[in-house]
């Protein structure tokens, strides 16, 4: 319970912060246009280490699993789940 | 105690953990399928640009840019005068070919009255034939009776019942006779032969006029110059042929402007399109009639509606070369092929004055699942029948 208040305090605001005025399906940067994909991936890559640094803080990290298993899924699981929030329609 | 708590504390951890653990693969897997099948169902690609028809203007005529009534990126209505080209040289010249038509008329009028003489010259060839063979059946009547009477005082001339002396006169006046037979059949040669020749005449009177039916040949020739020569003061005036953009427009009043070669080209605002090159893979999800989504880079948070209008039909894959007669072929070692991509044409319905479409803006296109219900825009048929359009 405390893990999910503080998970709603600190990653979503900040996820929501940088993604949610960013929904077009390209990021341009000074004339540069960048897929959705790699914002995702990178996206995905901050929140999976903000989340499994939350599951370490609550000594949970060691009951996940196999980290090499855990922690590219972890990544995934964040990298796709922005893609279907943001940029899926 | 304290142990005890600690225990059942990891414990209750340990399981946490697990089903954490196990959500998080499970989650992985499943929203990976969802990406995937969602890229899959919703194909898209950022290979994608603005395009229009462009049309170049050239002059159908030469001369001089007496007037210029556009600007470069000026918006100009269907029938607008764009330019106009010193006219005078094409007025003169059609004045000439109307000058010539009337002399043409005036050609075939004469052509005409002397056909009408030629045949009043049979006519009266005719007659004088028709004379001269009556002329002919008069003497040959005299004749006859001549050489009759001739027969007849032969016999008398023996038995000295007529003087040698009224033979001789009867013998003359057969003679006689007999050349004044020969004139007139040669009178009568001589009057058929005129009738052939005036007929030949008659008929060349008549082709000269050059009438075939209700049209008179000359006259229809001259009236095509005279055509010709208003089209090309016609052609001096310059009109937009459809509403739209003038771009490329780099010259002014003075510019001598010659035929067939453009001066500016202008951006047809009736149909303007999304060009996006799809992977072949996505080809089988695309099918004209198509929902279409087009986000342009240059207009953050703004989507377009469109409809897919057709998918290219060919496409040139840069691996097929031709050295002279002979097909290039590369030696190659590619274990990894690439994709061909298509062009996928979708028609974009929507305007909106504050976020202008212009050709050549990058674009983010996302074909939908779903048939367009845009009123009024079609996609072209697969067969080639159809023809993507606006009602105008």
């Amino acid at each position: 319970m405390i893990f999910m208040t503080r998970l709603r305090k600190t990653a979503f605001p900040i996820i929501f912060a940088v993604f949610l005025t960013a929904c077009d399906p390209m990021l341009s940067i000074e004339g540069s246009f960048w897929p959705a994909w790699i914002i995702c991936i990178l996206a995905g890559l901050m929140a999976s280490m903000v989340l499994m640094w939350q599951l370490v803080r609550q000594r949970l990290a060691p009951y996940l699993g196999p980290p090499l298993l855990i922690v590219p899924s972890l990544w995934a699981l964040c990298t796709f789940v922005i893609w279907l929030l943001f940029y899926s329609t | 105690m304290e142990n005890n708590d600690h225990f059942v504390n990891l414990k209750h951890r340990m399981k946490l953990g697990r089903i954490i653990g196990t959500l998080i693969v499970l989650g992985a897997l499943v929203t990976g399928t969802l990406v995937w099948r969602i890229n899959y169902q919703h194909p898209r690609t950022n290979d994608a640009m603005v395009r229009a028809n462009i049309v170049g203007i050239a002059p159908q005529v030469s001369g001089r840019i007496v007037e210029l009534h556009v600007e470069d990126n000026q918006y100009v209505k269907q029938g607008d005068l764009l330019y106009m080209i010193d006219p005078r040289p094409y007025q003169a010249k059609l004045a000439q070919a109307r000058a010539e038509l009337l002399v043409a008329e005036k050609e075939v009028d004469s052509r005409r009255a002397s056909s009408g003489s030629a045949e009043l010259a049979i006519e009266r060839l005719e007659h004088q034939r028709a004379a001269a063979e009556a002329e002919v059946n008069r003497i040959e009547a005299e004749d006859e009776y001549l050489h009759s009477y001739l027969e007849q005082l032969k016999p008398l001339a023996e038995k000295q019942y007529v003087t040698a002396d009224q033979l001789k006169q009867a013998r003359s006046k057969y003679a006689a006779s007999r050349a004044e037979l020969a004139d007139a059949r040669a009178k009568e040669l001589s009057a058929r032969s005129a009738i052939e020749e005036a007929k030949s005449d008659s008929r060349r009177a008549v082709s000269l006029i050059a009438q075939v039916g209700n049209v008179n040949a000359r006259i229809e020739a001259a009236r095509a110059v005279v055509a010709a020569a208003e089209l090309d003061v016609e052609y001096c005036s310059v009109l937009a042929p459809f509403d739209a953009y003038v771009t490329n427009l780099n010259t002014r009043e003075g510019e001598y402007a010659r035929i067939g070669t453009q001066m500016f080209a202008l951006v047809d605002d009736r149909h303007w399109y999304a060009i996006a090159n799809f992977k072949e893979t996505y080809l089988q999800s695309i099918k004209p009639g198509q929902e279409a989504e087009v986000f342009l880079v240059g207009y953050p948070g703004k989507r377009y509606q469109g409809v897919v209008t057709g998918i290219g039909w060919a496409n040139y894959p840069d691996n097929t070369k031709q050295q002279g007669v002979l097909p290039e072929v590369q030696r190659t070692l590619n274990w990894v092929i690439l994709a061909s991509r298509f062009p996928v044409r979708i028609e974009i319905h929507e305007r909106d004055p504050e976020h202008p479409l212009r050709m050549g803006m990058t674009a983010f296109v996302t074909v939908l699942d779903r048939p367009a219900d845009i009123p009024g825009v079609f996609p072209a048929s697969e067969k080639g029948a159809g023809k993507a359009q606006i009602p105008q």
